[in-house]
């Protein structure tokens, strides 16, 4: 038995294992390390995940999807061709093709992950993110936050034996913000906070909306394809900037053509307002730790945007030095799920460390206030445990009727900041029958456990008679039956996913075609020719004859890309 | 108290002491029989010991030694936490004021020096209006710096508290970097409720006074811009509250002092209307749009008075300039609608008032001036001949039996029923009599009012 450490992410994923007294990322069958969070579904309906998916994302945008991470937890459905999945179905697809990835690897059956979710991920997105591991033949160990993941792998080669960190984290859909300190063999979250809807993504659509609004262009009127097409300009563009003082995105609609050239400094003024939402995690974070700045050893960046050299410049403001670098920004997170394997078993080659983690938001419930004038105002929020408490943690709170012979109590379940419960999330609600009584005299005890993994459990006793309720908070799994469920889990078994050791050539294939969408004319005309001999060549079965068209079907493609990149 | 406060070095195994390390060696050890996976509720409560004792700590650290043993009892409740003897802040709150009240004694400190930059914007009406200056120096490294970033922002709403006469453009500014609209309970818990309100309100826009007129024209040397914006917004305050009298008072005297403000022309305006000097309110109304020829509020007020007036044309053509603005704003659109209709253009105004209608089928406005020019339309449709307006009025006289009817099907149904098995008293035939005459009337009353 083999247990994996899996950084499922927004736009990539990694896998990784502890190797006797290492942790080592496990690449993927084209012997790359990152695996695009993309699936998409090819003309006989089987699976595509990765590399080949994401060239199919300019070729067949409607086939494919990507950023599902974004949607964990939510009812969005995705329709690629004839099927119809859920952001975990699409997660689930991943998942298990980084398994399979393992299994080659390794040689060994694979049936235990640790994967690591944003900090800021709700008991929802959680519970999604469980579902899809089961749904991908996955036991999950245990679900560790991403930030904690980074703080493990960094802490294992720290050689002082107290210190304090922050761990700034922008993926490409999530920003999170966690303040660590690790002392005596011990790793202690001490806060965390973020941003569920900021990350490196946003970063490209203002790249999008400016080449949109130069160009007086509706994005509303582009077909799948010019849509894609623009996004990946814009990917780029924001890469080379970089790099490169200057750059420039261009776009071919219905033969004419697009540009727009921009510097740094205009990037940086049209980023202003995201760079600015960048703070607010940061000051609470470390308000809730109740640290200052200079109290940090160190502040550590991991996710792939936080390469942008405009990132790492404006970090380098807030804090007053420049972060902590000498860490692989999108592969720390994966090795730090693998040394969590490791811990879980107790390894010989670690020495100990202990987690200790904290609740990201704040658990409560609704309740009525008195207002000064005697009147009752309803929808008050009642935190039952405040964010940032140390977790696992069990806290119960006395409730009481405000009604004469009130029949009932609702303990409705809220998570969020706000004073007002409407302005916070509802995960559920519970009822309990009690005896008729005058306004006050009657209650009951409200119990939130949250426990290690993230998960909330609430429990209501009635004093007076005893009578007790509980419920572990789930949003979306209430809605199907469990035969419903396994129902589906045969679907999805049914569907195909592309053969593993033919993916190289689908790969050259799929990008083949998306040059081809990319070009023009002539150059058409060479890439279908080259993509007929090199398919022509496939039908062969000769392995030395395959072999050789596909070692000339990648020089071609290279040449293509590099004469496209030049044009 | 002495009970809770000996558990908690009681639980750590290790005697009362103001060193941080000490504890968290004694913790680390108990960590290892609690562990957070095995014993969850054994974790819990190591885990509040620990911070309880970190806690103590502090105040252990920072007391003289003899001292420690008689105030720790105080200190072990939450209440008693916060204050000390001296009511002096405790805590962590403690070190955030400490900063503030140290800060600016330090002359060259970069928060002060901002601080200082901001004033002196303040102080220079031209470039205090404009945002791109606010947006300069609010991208200054001390902005961004989350080290001292507090004191930074509880010493500009400081500033603010008593600088506060700045257009919108500049609010929104401020609220980018400092985020004030998506942290209304942080702020409220901080400064004062009052202030808090007016800045939200300067960011929304709601009770906008602009600043545009300061920009253009050349402002007269003997003007008291502070005090003439402060009377300006004191009179749109009272304006609000209803108390026109003191708001006229207000603005008569702001008006000597500068006459160019749209603004204040608007306000002056209303106040003429409301005390019914039309005249006066349509000069002011005048001014405001000479002063700002697309102002939206001076051109629909303008409509509105000159529709009163019975000026349709004139009307019309400000209800122009705002539909070159909005083409399809409903309001305007079902306005336009009623001039064309004072006009007796009837085809105009129900093309008009078709085109209200597409926005919103619920505009109630449109629909009853729909209707009442639909009604106008029939009316010209004459002459009618004889026969057609006998069977027009014998159509309406069954469409209003029916009303009738259905009205009062119920009772009569009921009091039909009740003579075939009863013998009923005359009250209660009187009663029945009494229920559709009520019915008649009301019948009849309707009909009068949507014949008109």
């Amino acid at each position: 038995m083999s247990v994996i450490g899996i950084d499922l992410g927004t736009t990539n994923s990694l896998v990784a294992y502890w190797d006797k007294d290492q942790a080592v990322i496990i690449p993927n069958v084209l012997g790359e390390h990152l695996t695009p969070s993309i699936v998409s579904v090819d003309e006989n309906g089987s699976i595509l995940v990765g590399r080949i998916a994401q060239e199919r994302l300019i070729t067949h945008p409607h086939l494919t999807a990507s950023t599902f991470k974004r949607f964990m937890g939510t009812e969005k459905k995705y329709t690629l061709g004839q099927h119809t999945f859920t952001p975990e179905e699409l997660s689930s697809f991943v998942l298990k093709s980084l398994k399979a990835d393992a299994e080659a690897h390794l040689g060994v059956e694979i049936t235990e992950a640790v994967i690591s979710v944003p900090a800021y991920f709700n008991d929802s997105q959680r519970k999604a993110t469980k579902r899809a591991a089961e749904i991908a033949g996955l036991k999950v160990e245990r679900l560790i936050s991403e930030p904690t993941a980074a703080a493990i792998a960094y802490g294992l080669h720290q050689e002082k034996p107290e210190t304090k960190f922050l761990v700034f984290d922008l993926g490409g859909g999530t920003f999170d913000v966690s303040v660590l300190e690790l002392f005596e063999g011990i790793m202690d979250v001490k806060s965390i906070a973020g941003d569920n809807f900021l990350g490196g993504e946003d970063f490209t659509e203002i790249l999008i909306n400016h080449f949109l609004e130069n160009n007086k262009l509706d994005f509303e009127t582009f077909d799948f394809k010019s849509k894609s097409a623009l996004y990946k300009q814009a990917e780029a563009c924001k890469l080379a900037l970089g790099q490169k003082i200057s750059a420039s995105m261009s776009l071919t609609l219905q033969d004419q053509s697009y540009e727009l050239k921009l510097d740094r400094t205009e990037y940086e003024k049209l980023a202003h307002p995201l760079l600015l939402r960048l703070r607010k995690p940061i000051e609470r974070a470390l308000r809730d730790a109740s640290l200052s700045p200079s109290d940090l050893d160190a502040v550590i960046l991991i996710g792939g945007a936080t390469r942008l050299p405009l990132i790492k410049h404006v970090i380098g403001r807030m804090f007053g030095r420049m972060p902590y670098t000498n860490i692989n920004p999108d592969e720390t997170v994966a090795l730090g799920a693998a040394i969590q394997t490791a811990l879980k078993q107790r390894n010989q080659a670690l020495e100990e460390i202990i987690l200790t983690d904290v609740c990201p938001y704040t658990l409560g419930t609704s309740v009525v206030q008195e207002l000064g004038n005697g009147q009752l105002s309803s929808g008050h929020f009642f935190p039952i445990i405040e964010r940032n408490t140390p977790i696992p943690v069990s806290r119960v709170e006395r409730l009481y009727t405000v009604h004469d012979n009130q029949k009932r109590l609702t303990v409705a379940v809220y998570q969020g900041e706000s004073r007002l419960v409407e302005n916070n999330i509802r995960l559920g609600e519970l009822q309990i029958k009690i005896p008729p009584a005058p306004a006050g005299e009657q209650s009951i005890d409200v119990r939130y456990t949250y426990d290690i993994n993230g998960i909330l459990e609430v429990e209501v006793v009635s004093v007076s008679t005893g009578e007790k309720k509980r419920v572990v908070i789930e949003q979306n799994e209430g809605s199907m039956t469990k035969e419903q469920i396994e129902a589906r889990l045969r679907e999805l078994q049914d569907i195909k996913i592309h053969p593993r050791d033919r993916t190289e050539n689908r790969l050259l294939i799929a990008k083949g075609e998306r040059l081809y969408e990319e070009a023009l004319g002539e150059r058409r005309e060479t890439i279908a020719l080259a993509i007929q001999q090199f398919e022509q060549a496939l039908t062969t079965q000769n392995d030395k004859e395959i072999k050789k068209a596909t070692e000339l079907f990648k020089e071609r493609l290279e040449q293509m890309e590099r004469w496209m990149e030049f044009s | 108290m002495d009970g809770i406060l000996v558990s908690v070095w009681n639980v750590l195994e290790i005697e009362p002491t103001g060193e941080e390390s000490a504890i968290k060696k004694a913790y680390a050890k108990k960590l290892k029989q609690h562990h957070p996976e095995d014993d969850p509720e054994g974790y819990q409560k190591l885990r509040e010991a620990y911070d309880a004792a970190l806690k103590q700590a502090k105040h252990i650290a920072a007391m003289p030694v003899t001292a420690v043993l008689d105030t720790e009892g105080e200190e072990d409740t939450e209440e008693a936490d916060a204050y000390d003897d001296d009511g002096m802040w405790q805590d962590e709150n403690w070190e955030e004021d400490a900063d503030e009240i140290i800060l600016p004694e330090i002359q060259q400190h970069p928060v002060r020096r901002f601080l200082e930059q901001v004033e002196e914007l303040y102080e220079n009406f031209p470039s205090r209006i404009e945002p791109e200056s606010w947006q300069e120096l609010l991208n200054a490294d001390i902005v961004w710096d989350v080290e001292h970033s507090q004191s930074l922002k509880d010493g500009l709403i400081a500033i603010l508290e008593d600088s506060h006469h700045l257009p919108r453009s500049v609010w929104l500014v401020l609220d980018q970097v400092f985020h004030f609209s998506s942290d209304k309970d942080g702020l409220l818990d901080r400064y004062p409720n009052y202030f808090v309100e007016y800045m939200l309100r300067q960011i929304s826009g709601s009770m906008e006074l602009h600043y545009d007129c300061f920009r253009s024209s050349a402002l007269p040397d003997d003007l008291d811009i502070e005090s003439y914006l402060s009377l300006r917004e004191e009179a749109q305050e009272r304006f609000i509250d209803g108390d026109l009298e003191d708001a006229i008072d207000l603005l008569d005297t702001a008006h000597e002092m500068f006459a160019d403000d749209p603004d204040l022309e608007l306000m002056r305006s209303k106040y003429f209307l409301a005390v019914e000097e039309k005249d006066q309110a349509l000069s002011c109304l005048q001014r405001v749009i000479e002063l700002s020829p697309e102002d939206w509020d001076g051109h629909w007020h303008r409509a509105q008075l000159l529709h009163d007036l019975q000026r349709y044309e004139e009307a019309l053509a400000d209800l122009e300039v705002l539909l070159q603005q909005e083409p399809q704003n409903k309001h305007v659109l079902s306005f336009a609608g009623c001039c064309h209709l004072g006009l007796g253009q009837a085809a105009e105004t129900r093309q008009k008032m078709k085109l209200a209608n597409e926005q919103d089928n619920m505009h109630i406005q449109t629909i009853v001036y729909w209707y009442a020019a639909l009604n106008k339309y029939m009316y010209k449709q004459d002459p009618v001949k004889p026969a057609d307006r006998r069977k027009i009025r014998l159509h309406n006289l069954s469409f209003w039996t029916i009303v009738f009817i259905r009205l009062s099907w119920l009772p009569i149904l009921l009091y039909l029923l009740l003579t075939v098995f009863l013998d009923l008293p005359a009250i209660v035939t009187s009663a029945f009599l009494l229920i559709l005459l009520w019915n008649l009337w009301k019948t009849i009353r309707t009909a009068l009012i949507t014949s008109t």
